[in-house]
């Protein structure tokens, strides 16, 4: 990643990196923290891509 | 525990992120029955929420949907006090979530971890959507 590129987030990362192997055309990935709640098993987002 | 199926919210097609809370255990005043009148029980809440995708969010929380904020909003309500059924405090948890406009769909549950001997739990669960 370019120094000039925009920050992404940790998922647009994964997915973006799923798409350098140019026969992947969609990616779901599904990021959860385990600590963020402390009563609460995990929290999380999962994100679809397609090129 | 048992196991959750989790929606599939996210789609890029439809340019939805899925934001969830999972298993988020609290004690709540709730129930029908004379025995649980004057005391909490444990209810375990999950939240699926549809949102609109952001293609780039840039790393920053206020161009997401925090689930830090849905999580004060489900504390917020339990403490209000006594609901009678789980039915009423997943509606209420439903309109919460629905405070941010970037809130398509609202998927909730809500289980009791007390209410039958013999069982792990019962509940209910809802969808909303705008």
């Amino acid at each position: 990643m370019s120094s000039s590129e925009a920050p992404l987030t940790g998922a647009d990362r994964i997915a973006a990196a799923g798409f350098e192997d140019a026969r992947v055309r969609t990616v779901r990935v599904r990021v959860e923290k385990l600590e963020a709640l402390t009563h609460a098993e995990s929290v999380g987002i999962e994100i679809e891509r397609s090129r | 525990m048992s196991k959750i199926e989790t929606p599939r919210f996210a789609s890029a097609v439809s340019g939805i992120r899925h934001v969830f809370i999972r298993n988020l255990e609290l004690p709540a005043h709730i129930g029908v029955y004379r025995q649980e009148e004057g005391r909490t029980q444990p209810v375990r809440i999950n939240v699926d929420l549809a949102t609109d995708e952001i293609a780039d969010a840039q790393d920053m929380l206020e161009n997401v949907v925090d689930y830090h904020v849905i999580e004060k909003r489900i504390r917020a309500i339990i403490a209000e006090g006594h609901v009678r059924l789980a039915e009423t405090l997943a509606e209420r948890i439903a309109a919460a979530c629905f405070e941010d406009q970037r809130v398509r769909t609202v998927r909730v549950r809500v289980e009791k971890l007390a209410a039958l001997t013999h069982a792990e739990s019962v509940g209910i669960e809802i969808e909303r959507t705008r």
